[in-house]
């Protein structure tokens, strides 16, 4: 199974790095997110990068659901490292995330956030509410450390 | 001389992103580091997503964005025409993530969006009147310059 998973998302979900498609959906255009998924044990990785605002959030949203659904991934592990911006909307993208998760009774965290957007996550207050680990290795360890 | 510039564009989610372009480039001539950069980009990036979200509920109307670089000085101006805010800006309950709240509304970031522009410039105003539109302007100071000029008076 999870080979064949690896497989389907490398086709659906990573598009060559220079195709910023813009698309169209509900009257609102807006870029294809840049995402890799692997998933690790009972964990799923999302690397995400680009710009997490207004633009991306409806695309960003509906892809991470997809493909947390799709890898029957039990815990959530988002990394920030290559993400270049990150406001409200995307913040909020990142939460509504968090509480799906929690209801499936998984855990999430964030990895390697860039020091341009520690400042934003600070004062959001997310830092009380999920772990932010420095390394994926790091993250990893600890949620499939965890019993759960 | 006046270093002023004003961008009009419609009120698309994509155009969020030429907004904090703009911005960043007046910061950078008003002097900010790059963390005062960032933090003027968010503060841009949450006031034109209002006016992208919450302004022209029927369609799509014009955003209006002043930036005005100085020495060590930045004044942003985001007007649009839409229906306005029903609720002051001070009304508007901030979510507080520290306390397990995570929000129930929508849009989701709602509220946090005025925490990060209040936080991250010096001066946050808005103006609104239903049916007229909705002005937000806001001044930021560079770290620099502000302790120069407690270092000039003391």
């Amino acid at each position: 199974l999870s080979s064949d998973y690896q497989e389907n998302i490398q086709e659906v979900d990573n598009p060559p790095e220079n195709t910023r498609d813009v698309f169209r959906m509900g009257g609102i255009s807006m870029y294809e997110p840049r995402m890799e998924l692997s998933r690790h044990g009972r964990t799923l990785v999302i690397r995400l990068g680009g710009d997490l605002d207004v633009a991306m959030a409806p695309a960003l949203r509906d892809r991470i659901d997809e493909g947390w659904l799709r890898s029957g991934a039990a815990h959530l592990l988002l990394d920030l490292s290559q993400v270049t911006f990150l406001d409200s909307t995307g913040l909020g993208v990142i939460l509504g995330r968090y509480r799906r998760v929690q209801q499936m009774g998984g855990r999430m965290g964030l990895v390697a956030p860039p020091d341009d957007l520690v400042p934003t996550l600070r004062l959001s207050g997310i830092y009380q509410l999920m772990r932010v680990f420095a390394t994926e290795q790091e993250a990893l360890a600890a949620m499939e450390g965890v019993a759960g | 001389m006046n270093r002023r510039m004003e961008l009009r564009f419609a009120s698309l989610a994509e155009h969020v992103g030429l907004a904090r372009l703009a911005a960043a480039f007046a910061a950078a001539q008003a002097g900010f580091t790059a963390p005062e950069i960032e933090e003027v980009k968010v503060a841009v990036s949450e006031a034109v997503t209002n006016c992208v979200i919450h302004a022209y509920p029927d369609g799509v109307g014009e955003v209006r964005v002043e930036l005005v670089p100085g020495s060590g000085v930045l004044e942003v101006t985001i007007h649009d025409r839409g229906v306005g805010m029903r609720a002051t800006a001070d009304s508007v309950r901030p979510i507080d993530l520290s306390k397990g709240d995570t929000g129930t509304g929508e849009p989701e970031g709602m509220g946090l969006g005025f925490v990060f522009m209040r936080n991250f410039m010096d001066h946050v105003a808005v103006t609104s009147r239903p049916g007229h539109g909705t002005t937000v302007h806001m001044e930021k100071r560079a770290q620099r310059a502000a302790a120069t000029a407690a270092g000039s008076a003391g």
